[in-house]
């Protein structure tokens, strides 16, 4: 297990070379960006100053990090049960409350979406498609190839239209 | 003389009608399998290779071609029916380039790398009739013409779905079928409308010209608000866009596999295509309008389909859940309406194709092995089928966007040109990414991980010939991850174009366009120029800092 960690911190200790802030020709990383940025990215402005306070302050805490680990785990000079609270050892609980909040909550709503998807808008589809093979049905009834029933169609429907223009012409 | 030299020649010398041959050899080749008597299977395979093989050579003819600017290329213009005003008229410019070039390269893929089961000779006729229908729309100018391409593609979709699919595939062919034909419905109205308005009131003769009717529309803004919906709701089933999209999960459950990867692969982009160069183009008063629905719909569309591809028990269903989440993507880099977003969404079409056209491959290859696409039957298949994981895993890892691999490129763009033009969807539209991740690492765990199932015979794992006809999609997504800037130079020009349209369309000043592409800008490299020219500009204000000092003195010395 070793071998692959000694990889990862040996590529995160060069990993800031490629983008130094500390000229313009030193930002490898960004100018590899630029293209695709289209110019748009924001530039956060600080003085050189700034810059080297910042530095100093991320190397100082992490100096004193390491120190201090060092001072509990290889040392031994602090009980480290003294440090380690439950709250600690379980990484604040964060995987846990994901895992319970996917697990229950986060389940039951993705999978009342997919209800909702088959039911109400798959079913909103099929529903139209029934409806018309309803009418459709229904309305095969009229269609019976009977002569006699198709003339009486004829004849009411001409006896409508009459009655409209004789309605019409207002005697 | 060298090759390239005789095709230079060949190219300013005479004028060879490239696009008539792209889009009609597939119809010979359907002729000629319709020839060939049926129990010549091999010789069925053979003819549509070879004639499908050369339309993806022409294609990829036209690429080398293609000159970089924004103009439209390749054209071919042919009275077609002429007391109507409609022709044949055919051409190509950045965006839909590289569609062409898919669909000239994804169908004899498809037709070398999977044999139907049954019915050979009517499967192959259907197929290359189906490569024509999609050339046609890419290529078409004219809005009659693209309407009849737009048509045809339906037919052999229907029959290859409905005849060589699985399952419940006579339901799922008429549901597409119905469907989409709805959508192209509202369509034809708008078309016809279209150009009788534009007839009536230019004053001019009636046509179906794409460009003529763009350029001078004409027509009163309410009535091209209302065209436009009905051009949209035909292209938003299409796409699809939530809510119309049930059909898509159906067809491409129940469809072949060589149905799913084209249908993945090139038509669904007739939808998202039409948008970009029917809808923006033609109407970019009402695309403005209606900009805030479209974006609301593909954030849905992102969100939504990736929470029920997350549910999916079935694992070719999960994908084409998927799509739909990818496809809001490329919506809402179009209803950006700005060069990133418009762009991003072209890039996407093409990285969508591959990523999930390369899925629906393994997907088939798993359910040829094992039988069944149902996750919770699958397990373990990494233990014995290294490479079918490990390609899996590359193509699972583009359609999730990974830096590196293409899939990225263009969500990246989209997610930039969204959020310049209206950042809370793109938030939102984000968090899809994650979602992405969720529901793809999750199926990959369980159908790869875990205990071997112990009843079965030992997965095979990909042969020779698998690994051969794969290699092409796997080396398009790398390549065009880790250098994404041919593709991007030569569609840039044309959406610039088409940008520049619709902002000298919108007058009311309610249209923000963040970025300088008014100007046409033939390269990245002005682009980097007016980047710095800018910078040096900040320095005459004398807000500047060390640092952009040092980046002046450099870089703004050949300007001044």
């Amino acid at each position: 297990m070793w071998i692959p960690l000694v990889i990862l911190s040996g590529l995160a200790a060069v990993a800031g070379l490629l983008n130094l802030p500390f000229s313009y020709d030193t930002k490898h990383l960004e100018h590899w960006l630029e293209p695709i940025l289209f110019g748009n990215e924001v530039h956060v402005t600080a003085s050189g100053q700034t810059k080297w306070i910042l530095a100093i302050v991320a190397i100082v805490g992490a100096t004193t990090g390491v120190l201090a680990a060092a001072f509990v785990y290889l040392k031994n000079r602090l009980s480290a049960s003294k440090i380690e609270h439950s709250i600690l050892e379980e990484a604040w609980r964060f995987d846990s409350t994901v895992s319970n909040f996917m697990g229950g909550p986060g389940r039951k709503s993705f999978e009342a979406t997919t209800l909702f998807d088959q039911k109400i808008i798959d079913g909103a589809v099929n529903g139209v498609g029934k409806v018309t093979q309803r009418i459709g049905t229904r309305l095969r009834s009229f269609q019976t190839g009977l002569i006699r029933s198709y003339a009486l169609g004829m004849f009411i429907g001409a006896v409508a239209v009459i009655a409209y223009f004789v309605s019409r012409m207002g005697f | 003389m060298s090759f390239s030299s005789l095709l230079a020649a060949s190219q300013t010398q005479t004028t060879f009608q490239v696009i008539p041959v792209l889009v009609l050899l597939p119809v010979f080749g359907a002729i000629a399998v319709a020839l060939t008597p049926n129990a010549r299977i091999g010789v069925h395979k053979m003819l549509a290779t070879i004639f499908t093989g050369i339309t993806g050579a022409i294609s990829v003819w036209l690429l080398t071609a293609f000159e970089t600017n924004g103009e439209f290329q390749f054209i071919s213009q042919q009275t077609w029916i002429k007391s109507l005003g409609i022709e044949w008229f055919a051409g190509v410019d950045g965006i839909s380039l590289f569609l062409v070039v898919l669909t000239g390269l994804l169908f004899p893929f498809v037709v070398i790398a999977i044999n139907p089961k049954h019915d050979h000779k009517a499967y192959y006729i259907w197929i290359q009739l189906l490569q024509t229908g999609c050339m046609g729309v890419f290529v078409s100018l004219d809005l009659f013409m693209f309407f009849v391409f737009f048509e045809i593609v339906l037919i052999p979709m229907y029959f290859l779905i409905g005849k060589w699919g699985h399952g419940n595939a006579q339901y799922a062919a008429t549901k597409f079928f119905l469907y989409t034909m709805f959508g192209s419905a509202l369509m034809l109205v708008s078309i016809v409308s279209l150009a009788v308005l534009h007839a009536q009131n230019s004053d001019s003769e009636l046509t179906f010209n794409l460009i003529e009717i763009a350029t001078n529309p004409a027509i009163a803004t309410n009535t091209s608000r209302l065209i436009f919906l009905g051009f949209a709701i035909a292209f938003a089933v299409k796409v699809p866009l939530f809510p119309v999209h049930t059909w898509l999960p159906d067809a491409h459950t129940e469809a072949p596999t060589a149905g799913s990867v084209i249908l993945a692969g090139v038509m669904l982009k007739l939808g998202t295509y039409g948008f970009i160069r029917f809808g923006l183009f033609l109407f970019p008063e009402a695309s403005h309008f209606f900009a805030p629905l479209f974006l609301t719909l593909g954030v849905i569309g992102i969100v939504y389909g990736a929470i029920v591809a997350t549910m999916q028990k079935d694992l070719k269903r999960l994908v084409a859940y998927s799509s739909i989440a990818h496809l809001g993507f490329i919506i809402l880099g179009t209803f950006a309406l700005n060069t990133q977003g418009i762009q991003g969404a072209t890039v996407q079409m093409i990285n969508h194709g591959l990523s999930t056209g390369a899925l629906f491959m393994l997907v088939g290859i798993i359910y040829e092995r094992k039988h069944t696409r149902q996750i919770s039957e699958l397990s373990g298949i990494q233990k014995s089928a290294p490479v079918l994981a490990g390609v899996f895993t590359l193509v699972m890892l583009s359609s999730i966007g990974l830096p590196g691999l293409n899939g990225f490129v263009g969500e990246f763009l989209i997610l930039l040109g969204t959020f310049t033009a209206n950042r809370w969807w793109a938030v939102i539209a984000a968090t899809g990414v994650i979602l992405a991740a969720l529901y793809l690492l999750w199926a990959y765990q369980r159908v790869f991980h875990g205990p071997q199932n112990q009843e079965d015979e030992p997965t095979k794992d990909l042969t020779n010939w698998e690994r051969l006809t794969l290699l092409p999609l796997i080396v398009a997504i790398v390549f065009l991850g880790i250098y994404p800037k041919p593709m991007l130079d030569r569609i840039e020009p044309a959406v610039d174009k088409l940008v520049t349209h619709i902002e000298a369309t919108i007058e009311d000043g309610s249209f923000t366009e963040p970025v300088p592409t008014t100007q046409n800008r033939t390269s990245f490299s002005d682009l980097l120029k007016q980047t710095h020219e800018s910078h040096s500009y900040d320095k005459h204000d004398g807000h500047h800092d060390h640092e952009s000092d040092h980046e002046d003195g450099s870089h703004s010395g050949d300007h001044e």
